[in-house]
Order: C-alpha cells, then sequence, then structure tokens
C-alpha cells in the first residue's frame, strides 16, 4: 500500500488499541506494522503541500515505530521533534530504526548518524528520507 | 544532549537563513517556525522572548527534553526511564493544538500576531 496524494492522512493504531510487544529472549516479537510508502512520492507531497506533508509524515512514521516495537517517542512528541525542533528529529528517526531492526536481532541499517546526510545542501535531505523510508518499508515489507 | 544544548546556546540562529518550506513559499509561519530560535532564547536565559518566537515549543520543550533525556539514557545502556506516553484522546487533542496554534500565529490582528514570528 502506497500513499497517494489524494488519500486521507488516518493515524496508525493507539499504544492502548495495540498489545504489547512480548520479550522472547533477546529477540522481541512485534506488534502491527506501518504502511509502505514509496520516497518519492514522500517527496513529492512535501514539494507540493509546501513542507504541511511532513507534519502528518512526522507523526506516521513516529507513531508506527512506536505501535510496531513498542518502544520509541510516538506520534506527537514525533511532530514535535520533527517541526518544531527539527535538528533533534533528523537523528532520533534514524536511531529509532536502527533499534526497530536490532530489537529483532537483524543488522542496523542506520544508526542517528544517518541524520548528518541533511547537512548536504539539498541531495541531503533527499537521501535521508530515501534512506529513512526505504528502511521502514523493508522492515515492513518483510511480515 | 549537553553539547547540543552548549552549541544551541551559543550559536544565535536569529539571523540566519529561513529553512522552513512552507514560510519560503508562503510567507507564513508554519507551527514549528521559531522553535530552534525559542531554544537558544530559553537557553540563554531569556523566556520572554522564547514565548515570542514560538509558544508552544517553549511549553513543550520540558516534554521533548526528557523524551529525548530517556532515548539517550537508554542508547548509553543506562536504566530504561518511562517514557512518555499519550493516549489516543490526548494525542488528538495535542495535534489540534498544534493545528490551531499555527491558524492563529498567522492571524494579522492583535494579540494573535503576537505569537508569529514577526520575522
Amino acid at each position: 500500500m502506497t500513499d497517494t496524494p489524494g488519500s486521507v492522512p488516518a493515524p496508525g493504531p493507539e499504544p492502548s488499541s495495540t498489545p504489547p510487544p512480548v520479550q522472547t529472549g533477546s529477540v522481541r516479537s512485534m506488534g502491527p506494522v506501518g504502511k509502505v510508502r514509496s520516497p518519492l512520492v514522500v517527496i513529492l507531497l512535501f514539494i507540493v503541500t509546501l513542507g504541511i506533508y511532513s507534519i502528518y509524515w512526522w507523526y506516521a512514521s513516529f507513531q508506527e515505530l512506536k505501535d510496531h516495537t513498542g518502544e520509541g517517542v510516538g506520534g506527537l512528541l514525533g511532530i514535535l521533534f520533527g517541526v518544531c525542533i527539527g535538528i533533534v528529529g533528523i537523528f532520533l528517526l534514524p536511531f529509532e530504526i536502527g533499534n526497530m531492526y536490532e530489537g529483532e536481532g537483524k543488522t542496523k541499517p542506520m544508526s542517528w548518524l544517518t541524520g548528518f546526510w541533511n547537512f548536504l545542501p539539498i541531495v541531503g535531505g533527499i537521501i535521508w528520507v530515501f534512506k529513512v523510508q526505504g528502511a521502514m518499508n523493508r522492515e515492513w515489507e518483510s511480515h | 544532549m549537553l553539547a547540543a544544548c552548549v552549541g544551541l546556546a551559543l550559536i544565535d540562529p536569529t539571523h540566519g537563513p529561513t529553512i522552513c518550506p512552507f514560510k519560503l513559499a508562503t510567507g507564513f509561519d508554519c507551527p514549528g517556525c521559531g522553535g530552534t530560535r525559542a531554544a537558544h532564547e530559553l537557553l540563554t536565559g531569556h523566556l520572554g522572548r522564547a514565548l515570542d518566537y514560538n509558544a508552544v515549543a517553549v511549553v513543550a520543550l520540558p516534554f521533548i527534553a526528557w523524551a529525548l533525556f530517556v532515548v539517550i539514557v537508554a542508547a548509553l545502556g543506562g536504566p530504561k526511564l518511562p517514557q512518555i506516553s499519550l493516549s489516543k484522546r490526548w494525542t488528538y487533542v495535542g495535534i489540534a493544538v498544534i493545528v490551531v496554534f499555527w491558524v492563529v500565529r498567522n492571524l494579522p490582528i492583535a494579540p494573535f500576531n503576537w505569537l508569529g514570528t514577526g520575522a
């Protein structure tokens, strides 16, 4: 499933309605998976909506990570980290994605260091979205 | 986190370039506009100026700081501290506050225009 420009953003299920992940040895069993989004469509929506879509994207990304792993800051704080103090959000999101992979006993595809891509003018942000959204997509598709 | 706070306190972002695409395209403030400048003013002891730049960011900063502290402590292998967890209702209330703040801060009438960045 991919986001389309005409789709109505719908927040993911809340943690309260999600059974908490169960700890089984060193590998956690996970909650519901998030929505697969094309990184290209995400970037186009950022541009077309003058950045308004990014508010939903920050919310959805952090909330889906929390729903899946039972850990993390969640959607509302994700908006605050991503929009109000973006310098933190760009490091925190890849950090949480890396932790999600590690929690499943997989190799971490990224760490907080991925955030430094954003300091490369113009293309850095695009690379960052492709890396971050791509890593989330691979995880959602693997379930 | 300490290094980030020190850096933000020492580097004044007030006269930096506008990086918000919404602000660049429309001239209006987004809900996050002024957030970094508010953090800088707060870290240098200017609460009034911080509120002037972004009141919501200032109110949210203690929660943001705690959430980040929990993440960093866990990343360093420290104890697992309780993360802020909001119910569905409070999440929607928070989103509604952000949306209302976004609209109101762009109204060109007092006292609402005080909520804008003024830049």
